[in-house]
């Protein structure tokens, strides 16, 4: 778990490469920060290591390996580092957002996305999460 | 001439940003992504500021800082140094000895750097009668103009994918409707829609969208309740994607290609 750590670096996960250019552009020009897109969740488990983010943003709907599945997947994969993650998806009912939050999640970010709100959404999940550690 | 700054980052994306943003207060920016390359730079471009980062392949930012600073030929070019693991005021004062101008944290405030760089170099270059006439913040945007701009880049992008992608619904739409692999067709069709509905709305495209969430709506029906719904729910399906092509946005860029076509 992260000790007051500062958000540097972001991998999203996305199969979508319209959307994918647009949260880059979102996080990067507008967050600062350093930002590793995947197309897929087995992408995620062969660079998640490499890459060492500090979070994780998951889209949930994707074909073969589901947002949810790669996380589960990441859980029971000892040799890879435990990252928190963030659900990007349209389903944000409370019983959508509980069982993400058993799942692990840390929170959800809306779809249709804000660009611009964006990077005010990660920093304020990252800064509950990270106050919620140090309690 | 515009004053010219080389960037030494092995993030390539974030170098790429760091080059989109300055190029639009018209300095000159050239990213390169390995520590040896960019001392090679350093030398060859004798750029009018260097912007490295530390952790860089092949050799280390503070040995770039300590080869530029400690060369008559090259001292002089104002050094920053972005930083994200050496903040700490030991590694600051190290950098400083050596003669580095500046730090800039990562993740990295935009606004920040831009003040970071116009302090050392000042504003690019501007052609002598400008500078009479106008004053330079008035040319200069905000983040925000910046990041709009590469917005509507995306958007037009997107705009002029969006007719191959309805093309495409279509061709999916005959096959399942020959009952063609119908289960895996759905699916994919399914997949499309959604994305469409969710990218669409994102690109500020929402009347377009708002037919594919009823199409995917209806998609959801059939998979719930069997294919041999599909009959039924045809006309509407038809419809919905009739409206799809037929918004402007789409017919506009169907025309473009059909002329496109028709000219090659």
């Amino acid at each position: 778990m992260p000790d007051n750590k500062i958000l540097k670096r972001i991998m999203y996960v996305d199969d979508d490469t319209d959307l994918q250019r647009i949260v880059q552009l979102g996080l990067e020009m507008g967050g600062g920060f350093t930002v590793k897109v995947c197309g897929s969740g087995e992408q995620v488990l062969r660079e998640i290591a490499d890459f060492q983010p500090d979070l994780l943003i998951l889209d949930v709907v994707m074909p073969d390996m589901s947002g949810p599945k790669t996380l589960k997947t990441m859980q029971n994969m000892p040799d890879i580092p435990s990252v928190p993650v963030v659900f990007f998806t349209s389903k944000t009912g409370p019983e959508h957002l509980q069982h993400y939050r058993s799942l692990g999640a840390i929170g959800v970010i809306k779809k249709p996305l804000d660009f611009k709100r964006l990077p005010h959404q990660v920093k304020e999940i990252w800064e509950i999460f990270n106050s919620k550690v140090h309690q | 001439m515009a004053k010219k700054i080389l960037v030494i980052e092995d993030e390539d994306n974030l170098g790429q940003s760091i080059k989109t943003f300055l190029e639009q207060y018209d300095y000159r920016v050239s990213c390169i992504s390995d520590g040896i390359t960019g001392l090679e730079a350093v030398r060859d471009e004798k750029p009018d500021l260097i912007l490295t980062d530390l952790l860089l392949p092949r050799l280390h930012g503070f040995d770039i800082c300590r080869t530029v600073k400690g060369d008559d030929q090259l001292r002089e070019i104002p050094l920053i140094v972005m930083t994200a693991v050496y903040k700490n005021a030991i590694h600051k004062l190290e950098a400083k000895r050596m003669g580095v101008e500046d730090f800039i944290e990562k993740p990295l405030n935009f606004s920040e750097l831009l003040k970071k760089v116009e302090r050392l170099l000042g504003p690019a270059t501007l052609p002598e009668e400008e500078i009479i006439t106008s004053e330079p913040t008035q040319k200069k945007k905000s983040m925000d103009d910046v990041i709009q701009k590469q917005f509507q880049d995306l958007q037009q992008d997107y705009a002029s994918r969006l007719p191959q992608k309805i093309m495409e619904l279509e061709k999916i739409w005959e096959s399942i409707q020959k009952r063609e692999d119908t289960a895996k067709q759905l699916a994919k069709f399914r997949r499309m829609v959604h994305s469409l509905t969710g990218s669409g709305t994102t690109f500020g495209f929402k009347e377009l969208t708002e037919s594919a969430r009823q199409l995917e709506l209806l998609l959801d029906m059939i998979i719930a309740e069997g294919e041999d719904t599909i009959e039924e729910r045809k006309d509407k399906i038809n419809r919905l994607l009739d409206n799809m092509k037929h918004h402007p946005l789409v017919t506009t860029e169907l025309e473009i290609m059909r002329q496109m076509g028709s000219n090659q």
